[in-house]
């Protein structure tokens, strides 16, 4: 549901480019020795640094909803002259307030014209963009999401994991945040209901206009897993049975190609691969089995706190700066690091939401998604 | 000892109620042991002085993965 990837460069090049804002916005003609302002400021930022971890983690919910807003250019987290946390915004010109949030969950805002940015230059790219607008029938591992996924001034998705069957009808699997997760009416009027359309890609790839993605599935009665109080063996999932036409019913991932039919469960040192929406095909290896974690939700596109769900036997990935991993590749299939038809392990739905070199990504074990589904993975 | 996945499952509830303890998983150490792995929002002192480094006969380490949220 939340992008991150492309945030934190947006975020490393925001903040590089508030410090020389910082730095350029001295007076020139002045050569006198100040008292070191920066050191004040960086000061107080570290007495706030609570409050700053918190700004972080709405921030990364944020970015999509900022991003997809016409003339913003960057956003990031930056510091008042108290040294709390703000939400800065990069724009290329002048932007009205209509379009902009008063705050960010409660974080003020600081509109900055930076003018365009763009890359010095790049690498040469390759492979295909789990973000892009795909070609039906469109291959998983690709950006989606619920048609209506838009409130209080954002919207979210994630990404089409892969296929599953259950009585010979084929589904797409992601998670349950991803899909279903809208149950206020809330910031939209609405909430998700059985029959609403599956997007690809999601609105977070599409500015938040529904209109230029496409159909591939449908939202289906009890298609959601969650919330499940007091099942140690609860799993983020959710089904949407696909739209004839739209989607590859060889169940291939893209990046990834077709999986096997089969599964096999995690062990310590795994070598593991996913394709998702933000960061793509990456590679990691198992650190953690037996995981128990209580994983706060939302109930609806950045709205507010819905339910803490309790989760055992939990499947933990190496994501070290969060490298493997990010907002957006939620409902993305964790499969065994091979190269033909790999073997499902899990389903990716969180993870550690600070990208220091201890972060970590969590998924369900794929033998608990498939049993509470009632389901078997597409594959050869 | 009792098996690590045994001592995880009847002591994670505890450590779940630890301000600032976000997740318990089984880890594997540099030196091949199996350990207990408490994940933290942040490491401090008094986390450190809460969590004992044995349980159940296993090592248990500390890990500041940072909040963790649905992606």
């Amino acid at each position: 549901m939340k992008q991150l990837r492309r945030s934190t460069l947006l975020l490393l090049l925001a903040l590089s480019l508030a410090a020389m804002f910082w730095a350029c916005s001295e007076d020139p003609g002045n050569n006198v020795a100040s008292p070191e302002p920066e050191n004040d400021l960086l000061a107080a930022v570290q007495a706030h640094q609570e409050e700053f971890e918190q700004a972080i983690a709405i921030h990364n919910r944020a970015v999509p909803g900022i991003l997809s807003t016409k003339g913003i250019v960057g956003t990031a987290i930056g510091a008042d002259d108290n040294g709390l946390p703000v939400v800065k915004i990069y724009t290329s010109g002048p932007i009205a307030k209509g379009p902009l949030p008063q705050d960010v969950g409660g974080l003020p805002i600081v509109i900055e014209e930076t003018g365009p940015i763009k890359a010095y230059k790049g690498g040469g790219g390759g492979g295909s963009s789990g973000q892009a607008k795909q070609t039906p029938p469109v291959k998983m591992g690709t950006s989606g999401g619920w048609r209506f996924d838009l409130a209080n001034g954002f919207c979210c998705g994630g990404t089409l994991g892969s296929l599953v069957q259950k009585g010979g009808t084929k589904y797409v699997l992601s998670n349950y945040h991803v899909l279903y997760a809208d149950i206020v009416n809330g910031g939209n009027s609405r909430t998700a209901q059985a029959g609403d359309p599956v997007i690809q890609p999601g609105l977070i790839d599409v500015a938040c206009n529904a209109n230029t993605a496409q159909n591939i599935a449908s939202l289906v009665a009890n298609g959601g897993t969650l919330p499940d109080p007091g099942n140690p063996d609860a799993v983020d999932a959710a089904i949407a049975s696909v739209t004839s036409g739209m989607v590859d019913e060889t169940g291939s991932i893209l990046n990834v190609g077709t999986i096997s039919a089969t599964t096999r469960s995690a062990a310590v040192g795994l070598a593991v691969k996913k394709m998702g929406r933000t960061t793509g095909l990456t590679r990691s290896t198992i650190s953690g089995i037996n995981g128990a974690f209580s994983i706060q939700y939302e109930n609806e596109c950045a709205g507010g706190a819905s339910f803490v769900q309790s989760y055992s036997g939990q499947i933990v990935i190496s994501n070290r700066r969060c490298g493997f991993q990010n907002g957006g590749d939620s409902g993305s299939l964790l499969v065994e690091d091979v190269t033909t038809n790999p073997r499902a392990v899990g389903l990716c739905f969180a993870g550690s939401v600070t990208c220091n070199n201890s972060a970590i990504a969590i998924a369900n074990p794929i033998g608990d998604v498939l049993s509470k589904l009632g389901a078997t993975m597409v594959g050869q | 000892m009792k098996p690590i996945d045994q001592v995880i499952a009847e002591r994670a509830g505890e450590w779940l109620k630890i301000d600032g303890v976000v997740g318990v998983y089984q880890g594997v150490a540099p030196d091949g042991a199996e350990i207990i792995c408490i994940a933290v929002r942040k490491e401090t002192p008094a986390l450190a002085a809460r969590i004992s480094s044995q349980a159940g006969g296993h090592r248990v380490e500390i890990v500041a993965t940072g909040p963790i949220e649905p992606f």
